[in-house]
Parts: C-alpha cells; structure tokens; sequence
C-alpha cells in the first residue's frame, strides 16, 4: 500500500522522489562489478563440472555488493616500533616472510577488508582473511597461464565463507576452494603460497622485530581497531548455510586444515601444542606439523625439502563444510 | 492506494502546528530523535563503544579521520563511513552518509510521532479518541534498517533460518519504515484534528 500524503498538485513532486528515492537506492544496492551468473561456461580443466555447478549455485550473498567490503590496493607498512604504539601485543595478526622480509597484517584491520593485494619482488600476491571463517590463506597472483590478476570481494559467500573474484577474468573463487567456480577461469586452481600462521602481534615481533606491519594508512576511513563480529568466533552455530556439518567439535574450534591431492587433514589447534611435531602424510604426500612455540602456530613443511606448504588456521565447520572427508589428527 | 484529499492534509497540517505550539513537544521529538539516533548508530555499529577499547593507542585523542574517497557511489555506500572518529578511547563514531540520513530522517518521524502522541494525551482535547502508540511499532522496522551495512549481525541475532529472508528485504527495510511511520504520523494527525474539530471551542482548525 503507498499513501499519498500529497494533494493533487504535488504528484509530480511525490513520483519525481519516490523515484529519486528508489534510483539511488538501486545505485546503492547494485553491484559496482558484473561478476558471472551461476552456470554457463564448462569447467577449464574438464572435469568435476557437476561439482563446480553445485557449488557455484549454491552461492549466496553475504550482503555487500563487489568490492563492497573494500580490499588495500596500495598497502604500506610501519615499522615494529611503530605497529606497537597502534596495537596491543595481544592483537591477532597474520604472518608470514616473503622475499626475505617478515610481514605482519593485524585482524583489526583486515577485518574491514578481507583482502590484500601485494606485490613482493615483483610478483603478484594476495592475502585473504575472511572473519566468519577464521581463515587466511596466501594466494599468488599469477594464475595458470601466466596472467596476473589483483582480487576483489565478490561479497557473496559459499559454506559462510569469502568468495573472491579475479580483476582479470571476474571468476569467482571460494577461499577455501581455492578453485574457480564460475566464470572463464572455472575449474582452474590458485597458486597457494605456504608458510603464512595466525599469532598475536606481541610474539611475532619478538622473533621478528625487523619485521614491518600493515599500516593503518589504507586509502579507506574504517574504524580500525575495532570488530564488527561482536563474539562471533566464540559463539555456537552455524550461521549463513554450509553443505555439510559435523559435531565432533565447536564449530568455531580452531584446526589447522591441509589439503593435499584431494585428501584433507585437520589438526587441532590447541591440541596439537602438547605433541610439538608429528609426521603426517596427506594425499601421499610426506609432511611434517611442527608446533612453533615462540609463535603458538602450527607449521606443516614438506619432509623432504623443508618448505612451507599450504595449511591455515580455520574455524572446523568451515573446514569440514568444504571436506566432509578430512581425516583429523588424533 | 489511500488519496490523502487536500482538506485532509490542510487539517493535518494544522494539527501538526497546534502539537509545536507546546514546548514539551520539541523537547519529547528532539529527545526521540537524539535517542533513535544513537540507538540506531548503535546497532549499526557505526557507534562503538568498548570500554576495553583501547581506542587512543597511537593516536591523539580526539581525532577526526575523513573520508578520502567522496564520490557519489562512497556517498551512497552503507558501508563507506563518511569519517571516523575516535572520540575517546572507548568510543568511535564512523558512520556512512545513508546511515547519517536514515539516522536523522526516521529519528525526526519517530520524533514528531512521539510528540503528536503525547500531546494529543497532555492536551487532549474533549472529544480526543487518543492517537496510540503503534508509531512506536512502526518504528520497529527501521531498526532493522540498521542493518543494511553488515548482514553477518543480522545473523549474529536472528540465526541462519532467517539470514536469506532478511538478507534479501534489508534494502527495502528503510523505504519501508520510512513509510510506516509517514503513515503513522499521518492518520495521528488526522485523528487529531477531527476530534479537535468536534469542540470548535478548542479546535485548531477553526483557529486557523
């Protein structure tokens, strides 16, 4: 029902706002980037399609429109010294050392954006966190045929967890798929870059006070510092629909997720700080967990070559919502 | 659809001045919409206040961050502040223009509600059927509005059964509320006057 709280002579008036009221809404509300609809193109690889479809349609929207939830373009750092005057050492930031310097990327401030695009010696990377999950994960920005791309939030969600898209292609890639699921690149897997752990700002400057940290100084105006997820990392539940769930633990428990030639492992978290190292082998593959102390961080390197692979911190529904068939490390 | 007749809105009109003839009615509408304003920043979580903020490390106190991108499309963004402000160092304030106008817009209709309601009840004049308070329920929906920014809150509060349903109608919800509470203002006002107008002595149409 519309009310009509004008008289006759004020009609044009009314419908030229209610108009104006509806366009900029729509302006508002509408994507700033035409991302791909579910369906279409086959897979790039030419296999699990049916896989990739089911996924793809069920994406839902977490909300924001693309680019919504805005990533860091330009990122800059500040020293240690002067990440320690902004931030408390309990802060909970991400880390990891490429090129031979130590990076440190607060959750206070990345929790206003989900993604950063970077570029270390010359080469394209990106690090995603996404807050309803728990999880950040590395990406390289070059993808199979040497194309290189910068990400975006696509502000939809798969399993309540980030989907990106390429600035190249538009493809949209769940985070913790790590493949594109719709769109020209679908089918195709991202160049995960290992090493990457979740520890507080306090112990990773011990061990690495030449490290630099993620300056506030973003090109956005945001409320760093605080959380806009009130207590959601420990609360219980489910929220936005997964396609698979498992009570073995809190949904929000912390595990450690590898995946390996589609074999899945978690380890849990505070578990596994007792045991220190254990030797693991997912998908064939010899590896090795090692507890860092200094950090509070699990660790899991190749056995042979003693590099870093790709295992992140995750909040256990979301792992097992996208491995329903994880083994977990007893 | 309801035609609102010329008439109609001139005794609504006159109703609305008869209420902002009293004092008390500015004082109980700024108050509604200082409150509904705070209240609604609140949720929306564009007023933060923690008092385990810690808010003033690294920065002096108060500090005013604007927004360096002001284009049309940052303007309409709910999720863009227009600035941050650490006032103090439990308490942020960083809005987004549309929050700022939702804020002010359905704060004054909650407002002038209020302040018709109450006066009609203070002042009541002889015949006063009494307006009601479902304004009050009107106002409901733009709580939700408060929302628009952050679905993941909504679902923080209402579960997961309810995050597509609420996901989908969160950019209708303040047109929407905007509207109720139009509505509500206007049938108050109407009421108002025609019971007014049953006492000619007092009315304020005739006065007028």
């Amino acid at each position: 029902m519309v009310f009509l709280l004008m008289g006759g002579s004020m009609k044009l008036g009314r419908r030229r706002f209610l108009a104006a009221s509806g366009a900029a809404i729509a302006v508002a509300c509408a994507p700033r980037v035409d991302l791909p609809p579910a369906g279409g193109a086959p897979s790039a690889s030419g296999s699990a399609a049916d896989e990739l479809d089911e996924i793809s349609q069920a994406i839902t929207s977490g909300g924001p429109p693309p680019d919504g939830i805005p990533p860091v373009e330009k990122p800059t750092y500040v020293s240690v010294a002067e990440a320690s005057k902004q931030w408390r050492d309990d802060a909970v930031v991400d880390a990891f050392t490429i090129d031979g310097q130590a990076r440190a990327y607060p959750r206070f401030i990345t929790v206003w954006h989900e993604i950063v695009n970077e570029n270390a010696g010359g080469k394209p990377i990106t690090i995603t966190y996404c807050p309803l999950t728990g999880s950040t994960v590395v990406f390289s920005g070059e993808l199979a045929d040497g194309r290189t791309t910068t990400f975006g939030t696509s502000g939809m969600l798969y399993n309540s967890n980030l989907v990106m898209y390429d600035r190249a292609t538009k493809s949209m890639w769940p985070q913790l798929f790590g493949v594109a699921v719709r769109g020209e690149r679908k089918g195709e897997r991202l160049k995960e870059i290992g090493g990457a752990v979740t520890t507080t700002l306090g112990r990773w400057k011990a061990k690495f006070p030449d490290g630099v940290v993620l300056s506030r100084d973003t090109g956005h105006a945001r409320a760093y510092g605080t959380w806009p997820y009130g207590d959601y990392d420990s609360a219980s539940g489910v929220i936005f629909p997964v396609r698979a769930t498992d009570a073995r633990f809190h949904q929000r428990k912390v595990v450690v997720g590898v995946r390996m030639n589609g074999a899945a492992l978690a380890i849990p978290k505070a578990e596994f700080a007792q045991r220190r190292e254990e030797k693991i082998e997912v998908g064939g593959r010899e590896l090795v967990a090692r507890y860092d102390v200094d950090l509070d961080a699990v660790r899991v390197l190749d056995r042979r070559t003693a590099e870093p692979v790709g295992a992140y911190d995750v909040m256990w529904f979301a792992w097992f919502a996208f491995n329903p068939k994880t083994d977990v490390l007893r | 659809m309801v035609r609102v007749q010329p008439q109609d809105r001139r005794a609504a009109l006159t109703a609305l001045r008869w209420t902002f003839t009293s004092r008390r009615a500015w004082a109980v509408a700024t108050g509604l919409l200082v409150a509904y304003a705070v209240l609604y920043l609140l949720i929306a979580k564009a007023l933060i206040v923690d008092p385990a903020g810690g808010f003033g490390r690294g920065v002096r106190l108060p500090t005013l961050l604007l927004a360096p991108d002001l284009s049309l499309r940052s303007l309409l963004s709910w999720l863009d502040p227009l600035f941050v402000l650490y006032a103090t160092d439990t308490v942020v304030l960083a809005p987004s223009a549309p929050a700022i106008l939702t804020a002010l817009v359905l704060g004054a209709l909650v407002g002038v509600n209020g302040a018709v309601g109450i006066e009609s009840l203070v002042r009541r004049p002889p015949a006063c059927e009494g307006t009601g308070a479902w304004w009050a329920a009107a106002a409901l929906p733009s709580f939700l509005a408060s929302f628009s920014c952050c679905a993941p809150t909504v679902l923080l509060l209402l579960g997961a059964s309810a995050a597509g349903a609420v996901v989908s109608v969160i950019p209708f919800v303040v047109p929407a509320a905007a509207i109720l509470l139009l509505a509500s203002l206007y049938w108050s006002l109407r009421r108002l006057a025609r019971t007014i107008t049953l006492d000619r002595g007092t009315s304020p149409v005739a006065a007028a």
